[in-house]
């Protein structure tokens, strides 16, 4: 029984890390690329990771599992916000329909 | 892997780079499964995170100190 919610876990992350390489791929512009990747690769290796520590359940490989899991969901959004908004102060090419853009209006308010 | 080598600007580079390091985190665990060495989890813990530590050194690097301000 195990086995098989450790298998579910494992196949639905490694779904979600293809789902996000073909976004990364097929997606237009700088910014919806980094929406494709970061998220998903997020929820993909948590899932992956609660898959390893339903198969393997001894205390150490839990409590280090919880540590990649925490970690990863506070760094990772922190990267992609960094690395965007040195591509956008950087000036690179965004896609022609975008609605609003508060970044660069932000700059003629004050 | 495409967009590593055709990508346009130098983020795409990077950001390209960051999910080839979690598709190798995720390999890593799944060769965990795979032969039952718990020893692969230190693995994971070091990858995770020199992938923080180069994504903030690269956009630190790409701005060059510069910033909203």
């Amino acid at each position: 029984m195990t086995d098989w919610i450790a298998f579910i876990a494992l196949i639905t992350g490694a779904l979600f890390v293809l789902v996000s390489a073909i976004g990364l791929l097929r997606l237009p512009d700088l910014f919806m690329r980094m929406h494709a990747t970061t998220k998903t690769t997020s929820l993909g290796i948590t899932l992956i990771l609660i898959g390893v520590i339903i198969a393997f359940p001894t205390w150490g490989v839990v409590l280090k599992g919880i540590l990649i899991i925490a970690f990863i969901f506070l760094t990772n959004p922190l990267g992609a916000h960094m690395i965007s908004k040195a591509g956008h102060l950087l000036g690179t090419k965004k896609w022609g329909r975008y609605v609003r853009d508060d970044l660069e209006n932000n700059n003629h308010r004050r | 892997m495409v967009r590593l080598l055709k990508g346009p600007t130098l983020p795409d580079r990077v950001i390209s780079l960051d999910l080839l390091a979690f598709v190798a985190l995720g390999i890593v665990l799944l060769n965990m499964i795979i032969t039952g060495e718990l020893e692969y989890l230190d693995i994971v813990i070091v990858i995770s995170l020199v992938i923080f530590i180069a994504t903030v050194a690269i956009a630190k690097y790409l701005t060059k100190g510069k910033d909203y301000d």
